[in-house]
């Protein structure tokens, strides 16, 4: 069993080498050091007598050839700032999120409003007034009467993911305004965003500008809450679009921005670090 | 095996430095977006509780059906549409405030408005401006006493724009911005809507979070340990 670890193997020999180690030798003393310790918990006396002696051996000869802990860290530290930061100048480029991390759960209008004729109210996938659960895009076209209104709020909804585990991260959607080019032109809201009848997620009861979670901004808006989401739970969410002319629509879509924890058919995966256990439990420890 | 190298720092350090070099790592980072983490960076809006000649809570009704200049107060639409100064100058002024949050402790930490824009203009296009931002009748936390244009506090922006303090909102307080408009009679309405950034620290129904680092007591310390907690 000793042999499994290698701590008793003693391939660099004994000889004494004054004039200094290479590099990789010293790495190598490192790592097998590191597996002693390791070992030297589970061990019993007989053998834990064994490791330290070789322990002691290791550091012996690690502190013959020159090598501290401080000059390593020292050369870390040269190499880091050397290669990170030349002249004091770090370069970053945007990466994917990793396996199963950000994605979009898309919305679809499972209630759109019919207006007040058949040319206005929310176009969806299936037409004027027609709910749709293959396509999330929809229309907003406000009824072109004097006293008319936009079509009014109404309900969004994502599928059942029967599949997978999600946790959901955040809220993201995209509006493309058609207006006037002299007009400052419509906008949309939303509110209510919850989880199988849940509490809220948003911070805001009542309606707030949709562009907050607009796909474009540079950075995510955050949630109450990073709830899971499992079937047949589905997530919910309430639309508007308010503006100030007729001839002004609003081309929307939202999304759900999720983790996927447990995937039937790809397996399990590990969120990013924002979504982990560790960096969700509350203070007093009242996470769930 | 060869001995390729004897131990130094100064040795170890440069052979680090030319492997990674050459080995691909070339001082390139990577990040990836990600969402702030619970209960941080969220949003609440601002709404026009009370109404103000020549602003109009876009409430879905069409501009037809809004009385001119009449105002229109809203505690459920965050939109505002802003109509243009009877005057050459500025328009009258509005306070939009946010609701009473009674189920959480929030600390705010930003102020951001949207407002929304022209293409093409037909005529000189009205600023909106904002002044006096304070939490149940505190001090000012703008630094500006006076208004001050809203592209400093633009959604997308790469920045946040800073504020004088980040305090505490506790229910019944409420936090108030005043807004006002500068352009022509000529000018169109500018729609426009703005939200508190805040980290919640307390919430009834989700538990306490640990706020962003930016928002821990450890980074608000001041000088002379005036820092009160929450």
């Amino acid at each position: 069993m000793y042999d499994e670890i290698g701590y008793d193997d003693d391939d660099f020999g004994d000889e004494d080498d004054d004039f200094g180690i290479t590099e990789r030798k010293v790495a190598h003393l490192l790592k097998r050091r590191a597996k002693l310790v390791a070992a030297l918990q589970v061990a019993g006396p007989r053998k834990a007598r064994r490791i330290t002696n070789r322990i002691t051996k290791i550091d012996a000869r690690l502190q013959r050839s020159g090598f501290s802990a401080q000059m390593a860290a020292a050369a870390d530290a040269m190499a880091a700032s050397g290669v990170q930061g030349i002249g004091g100048l770090q370069f970053q480029a945007q990466s994917p999120p990793g396996l199963g991390r950000l994605v979009r759960l898309p919305f679809y209008p499972s209630v759109a409003n019919p207006g007040a004729d058949a040319f206005s109210g929310t176009v969806t996938g299936g037409g004027f007034g027609v709910a749709s659960t293959t396509n999330p895009v929809f229309i907003e076209i406000p009824t072109p009467v004097a006293a008319g209104t936009s079509a009014g709020a109404h309900l969004l909804r994502t599928p059942q993911i029967s599949w997978a585990t999600l946790r959901i991260v955040g809220f993201e959607s995209q509006a493309r305004v058609f207006r006037g080019i002299a007009a400052t032109g419509p906008s949309m809201v939303v509110s209510d965003l919850q989880i199988g009848g849940g509490a809220n997620l948003f911070t805001h009861e009542d309606f707030a500008d949709a562009e907050i979670y607009d796909a474009d901004q540079p950075e995510f808006a955050g949630l109450r809450d990073y709830p899971l989401l499992r079937s047949p739970n589905v997530a919910e969410v309430q639309a508007q679009q308010v503006g100030n002319a007729a001839t002004d629509t609003v081309t929307f879509s939202c999304a759900l921005l999720c983790e996927v924890l447990v995937d039937d058919n790809y397996g399990a995966h590990i969120p990013g670090a924002y979504a982990r256990a560790g960096a969700i439990v509350r203070q007093g420890g009242s996470f769930v | 095996m060869p001995r390729t190298s004897r131990m130094s720092p100064v040795e170890l350090a440069s052979q680090k430095i030319n492997r990674a070099l050459t080995d691909g790592v070339g001082g390139l980072q990577f990040t990836a977006q990600s969402p702030p983490g619970i209960g941080r960076l969220i949003r609440i809006p601002f709404y026009l509780a009370n109404a103000v000649a020549g602003f109009d809570a876009e409430i879905g009704q069409l501009a037809a059906a809004i009385p001119a200049l009449a105002g229109t107060a809203s505690t459920v639409q965050p939109v505002v549409l802003m109509q243009p100064p009877v005057a050459p100058g500025v328009t009258p002024t509005a306070i939009l405030r946010t609701p009473q949050i009674s189920w959480a402790i929030l600390r705010i930490v930003g102020f951001e408005a949207s407002v929304k824009t022209e293409v093409l203009p037909a005529a000189p296009p009205m600023e909106v401006c904002f002044s006096d931002f304070q939490i149940g009748g505190g001090a000012n936390l703008f630094v500006h006493e006076d208004f001050a244009p809203a592209s400093i506090y633009l959604m997308g922006q790469l920045s946040f724009a800073g504020l004088r303090d980040y305090p505490l909102l506790r229910s019944p307080n409420v936090a108030e911005v005043q807004v006002q408009g500068m352009g022509l009679i000529a000018s169109l309405a500018k729609a426009f809507s703005c939200n508190l950034v805040c980290e919640i620290l307390q919430d009834d129904n989700y538990g306490a979070h640990i706020p962003g680092a930016y928002a821990r007591p450890g980074a608000m310390v001041r000088q002379g340990g005036s820092f009160v907690t929450g």
